[in-house]
């Protein structure tokens, strides 16, 4: 017999085999048959010998393909479930996530600290007309948009906006400027 | 108060700053547009009474920015044909310096091509027309600082010959800025030289276009203007002057124009304009006109 190479199979086998000669041992006087004779014993014996064997040979065969799997890929082939991609279309998956991947990552992308300078009320009771743009800058940080518009008297509009993720209600500041200065105000409504 | 601040996701414009700019496709390429509509009432000579109310024009605008080049394309439709307007392509050698090819506007002009750069709705000349070129294709070399610009522009001038344009403007002074150009064209030049002044929410402005066609007879024409702002509310009251030598009248529009801003991107305004002299010529009295412009 070949030694187990996992004692648990092993001992698990042992025991099947014992409880099946129990089984055998005890059927004839279950069944009320009189007591076999020797020889047809040892037959019995024969065979639950062939049974154990048999078994055991089966256990070494899945231990070796089990620790075929475990082994990396370049030590032989394995049988999957699914057929392997090819090279050409592994490369491609990885160079181009799917939508809901590209999705997922900007959503767990970090905000900067200076984009978030703005969020603080402290920081918009600051402001003054007739601030430059860089004292603005200084203040609130970088805007997310920076657009002309259709006032005469307004050069740049300045907006900051974010979105409060408890209340799904979008917050929405603006800094309009002349020349370079500012001429209006806009603070955002907070929760 | 802390606490509910931090519970916010800032929505930016894929993590940088867009300028001039309102919708973000990528971090470096972005759309902008507008659509422009009117009403229009005039007089006609033969006693007939125009109206014309149409969507007049919507344009989408592509902007690619880097750090060293940039790209711009306009695309404009009236309503039958789209038509290329500013197509260029960038670099930024420096801060101040820029080489530009593609098709682009002419240097020359008080007023703007574009209606969200009008201060009303018509041009000055006659026919409601400018007196400048438009957009042709070429390349330009400019040098831009906060005291003045200069610009050289060469390219296609029709008639398979080469036009140039030779632009300074002068803005060292808060509020005040002079602007002289020469464009040599096939068979003719223009000079143009417009100056404007801002204090207090008035916008004055005074120019000058004289065109050479070569053949002794020459266009001049002037425009001075005044426009009032306070608040979502302007007013322009401009007067324009064009003499063409081949016409038996001049040409003497008065406009004035009442605005409104609804929003950054909602601008209303009305225009009536009489033609003081040239009416025979041109054909018509007046113009009345209603126009609302949308920036996206």
């Amino acid at each position: 017999m070949k030694p187990s190479r996992t004692l648990g199979l092993s001992s698990r086998v042992r025991r099947a085999a014992a409880w099946a000669t129990l089984f055998w041992a005890v059927t004839p006087f279950v069944s009320g048959q009189t007591s076999p004779t020797v020889e047809g014993l040892s037959a019995e014996v024969r065979a639950l010998r062939q049974t154990v064997e048999s078994l055991q040979q089966r256990v070494s065969e899945l231990e070796a393909q089990l620790a075929a799997v475990s082994r990396a890929p370049a030590a032989g082939p394995v049988a999957p479930a699914a057929p392997t991609p090819s090279a050409r279309t592994k490369l491609v998956e990885e160079e181009d996530p799917s939508l809901f991947e590209r999705l997922l990552d900007g959503m767990q992308r970090e905000d900067p600290p200076s984009s978030r300078l703005w969020i603080d009320p402290a920081k918009w009771a600051q402001l003054k007309k007739g601030m430059t743009t860089d004292e603005v800058l200084a203040i609130l940080g970088e805007p997310m948009f920076d657009e002309p518009s259709l006032n005469r008297r307004i050069d740049q509009v300045w907006t900051y906006r974010a979105r409060n993720t408890e209340t799904r209600e979008r917050v929405i500041g603006k800094v309009k400027f002349e020349n370079g200065r500012i001429v209006a105000i806009e603070e955002p409504t907070w929760p | 108060m802390n606490n509910k601040l931090n519970a916010f996701v800032v929505l930016g414009a894929l993590g940088g700053t867009l300028a001039n700019a309102e919708i973000p496709l990528t971090d470096d390429l972005s759309l902008a547009g507008y659509i422009d509509m009117s009403a229009v009432s005039w007089d006609a000579p033969d006693g007939y009474d125009g109206f014309d109310a149409s969507v007049a024009e919507v344009e989408v605008d592509f902007n690619f920015t880097t750090d060293v080049v940039s790209a711009v394309a306009e695309i404009s439709f009236d309503g039958y044909n789209a038509n290329w307007e500013t197509v260029t392509v960038t670099y930024a050698a420096s801060d101040e310096l820029s080489i530009s090819a593609g098709n682009m506007l002419s240097y020359l002009g008080w007023e703007a091509y574009d209606a969200t750069g009008l201060y009303q709705f018509s041009y000055a000349y006659r026919g409601f027309s400018p007196l400048y070129p438009a957009y042709a294709a070429g390349a330009s070399i400019d040098y831009v600082t906060d005291q003045f610009s200069f610009g050289v522009w060469v390219g296609e001038g029709g008639q398979e010959e080469v036009s140039y344009e030779v632009a300074f403007k002068f803005t060292g002074v808060e509020g005040f800025t002079f602007f002289a150009a020469f464009a040599d064209d096939p068979g003719y030049e223009t000079v143009n030289l417009w100056a404007s002044y801002e204090v207090e929410g008035f916008t004055f402005a005074l120019e000058y276009v004289g065109t050479d066609w070569g053949n002794g007879e020459n266009t001049t024409g002037y425009l001075a203007m005044v426009n009032y702002a306070t608040g979502n509310f302007g007013i322009t009251f401009r007067y324009s002057h064009e003499d063409d030598d081949w016409e038996a009248e001049d040409w003497e529009l008065f406009t004035i124009s009442p605005s409104y801003t609804f929003t950054d991107h909602l601008l209303g305004l009305l225009e009536f304009s009489s033609v003081l002299n040239g009416e025979e010529s041109f054909g018509g009295d007046y113009q009345i006109a209603a126009e609302l412009i949308f920036t996206y």
